[in-house]
């Protein structure tokens, strides 16, 4: 551990050095990186798109971050491999401002997607996860970011290469899902919406071309990378009944994983357009509120995010067959 | 039918069988690459042989921490060594024998890949238990068999979710 910390100091004192003010040029030009040579590559055809610098230009209000830059190169090494730097501006749970440095190390591309570690600066650990797209503009980076417990949508904005005095700009903040939605229940009619609705796998099923080792592939991705994908699930609206209120919507969703299954209960359902929202409780209906469910309803499904306090889940359900 | 033609009939009948079954024991030693399978008997004892395997693979309990997947992956790799083994005895005709060496050599990847995972998960690697996950993705060993008509071999296993 104390040689890949060595490893890692020596790269970011070179690589992350003057983060406010955009004055790293390029992190890994004319020197040798410190860093363990990947054991996957990224492909140049895959990797190029991303290559720049790039300024958050917006993030989910709930990370905290007010700017950022990240920077994405390959090495001038003899076996060049993808390497970034990640600046942030944020706030503290204090609300004190701070600036976090990091790099993100080591790159994968899988089903259209790069991902890397954040890994700290200050300590060498990893403290976040970053997912981004193959972008569809030149200048335009959408994905997410696991950062301090939370997993946020954020956008990048392109930088110019050569213009390193530009202050970075505020980063816009934008809202999940509008807060609170302005009416009671799952929709104009309740009943439309009770049943079990089935749930749907994700397409990017890591595991899909390994035959039989496509099960270890999936769990050993998943904790690897310490993420929570689910494999399968339920989720069953029904009507709650009750002596001395008006009968209302309640759920149970359950959702499996590698290793494990989580079951919630959803609450306080509201409804606004296509947005969906309730309460996650623990334990049972009348349990502590634990985390936030929110969803839009898109034809027959139902694509949302689970969010629990500890963990995100994307989660997308198919209506019932009546 | 007299006791004595009876008696015939059953000493031919047991004869049969045995004939049958020499037959059919000679055709498992035939199996050894001097006698080349044609395609469709090569792809029904492929196809058998993973069904097996995947069977087996459901039965191994998930691991759910890195604790647990080093002894995960040992014994996933003892299925998909088993399974090379076996099929490495299947000698194709001409015409499959390129893409069956193809397909040999991603589970033969895989599997090696497998026992790099087990040691980084018993060493608490993270990095290292993504790495050899993907490359046992990059292995594309369901895709190799699906050149060659593998379909069950083919199909991506499920996880177990119990």
């Amino acid at each position: 551990m104390f040689r890949r910390r060595t490893q890692l100091a020596a790269f970011l004192s070179i690589g992350v050095a003057a983060v406010g003010a955009a004055t790293v040029a390029h992190a890994t030009t004319g020197v040798g990186t410190g860093l363990p040579q990947p054991r996957v590559d990224v492909a140049r055809s895959d990797g190029d798109p991303f290559v720049g610098r790039w300024a958050i230009g917006a993030i989910d209000r709930r990370a905290q971050i007010t700017s950022g830059q990240l920077m994405i190169d390959y090495t001038d090494t003899e076996r060049p491999f993808m390497l970034g730097s990640l600046a942030i501006y944020g706030y503290d749970e204090d609300g004190r401002q701070q600036l976090s440095s990091a790099i993100t190390y080591p790159y994968t591309f899988a089903d259209g997607v790069l991902s890397a570690r954040v890994i700290s600066q200050g300590t060498f650990e990893r403290i976040g996860f970053l997912q981004l797209p193959v972008p569809r503009g030149a200048d335009e980076l959408n994905g997410r970011l696991t950062w301090r417990g939370g997993t946020y949508r954020v956008s990048f904005d392109r930088l110019p290469p050569t213009d390193l005095e530009t202050p970075l700009p505020q980063a816009r903040q934008i809202d999940a899902a509008p807060l609170r939605l302005a009416n009671e229940g799952l929709g104009p009619d309740d009943a439309a919406f009770y049943g079990r609705w089935t749930f749907v796998p994700s397409r990017q099923d890591v595991g899909r071309t390994s035959s039989l080792f496509a099960p270890i592939v999936r769990v050993a991705t998943a904790i690897g990378d310490d993420r929570f994908l689910a494999d399968s699930g339920g989720l069953h609206l029904f009507e709650v009944e009750s002596r001395t209120e008006p009968p209302r919507p309640g759920g149970l969703m359950t959702v499996h994983a590698p290793g494990s299954t989580r079951a919630e209960f959803l609450t306080d359902f509201r409804w606004e357009g296509p947005w969906r929202t309730a309460q996650v409780r623990a334990g049972s209906e009348e349990g502590p509120v634990v985390g936030r469910y929110v969803a839009r309803v898109i034809g027959d499904r139902l694509v949302g995010t689970l969010n629990n306090g500890d963990l995100e889940i994307d989660v997308t359900f198919q209506r019932p067959q009546r | 039918m007299t006791k004595a033609s009876s008696l015939r009939l059953l000493a031919a009948s047991a004869l049969a069988g045995l004939a049958l079954t020499v037959a059919a024991c000679g055709g498992d030693g035939d199996d050894s690459a001097s006698d080349p399978l044609p395609r469709a008997q090569l792809i029904a004892r492929a196809n058998a042989a993973c069904s097996v395997a995947a069977a087996a693979v459901a039965r191994v309990p998930v691991a759910s921490s890195i604790e647990e997947l080093g002894s995960y992956a040992q014994r996933i790799g003892a299925i998909g060594g088993r399974l090379h083994d076996e099929l490495s005895q299947l000698t194709p005709e001409q015409p499959d024998s390129s893409a069956y060496r193809r397909y040999l050599e991603a589970l033969g990847r895989s599997n090696a890949q497998l026992r790099a995972l087990q040691t980084a998960a018993d060493g608490g690697d993270r990095d290292g238990v993504t790495s050899a996950a993907n490359e046992i993705a990059a292995a594309q060993v369901g895709t190799y068999a699906a050149v060659i008509g593998f379909d069950v071999c083919a199909k991506a296993a499920p996880t177990p979710t119990s």
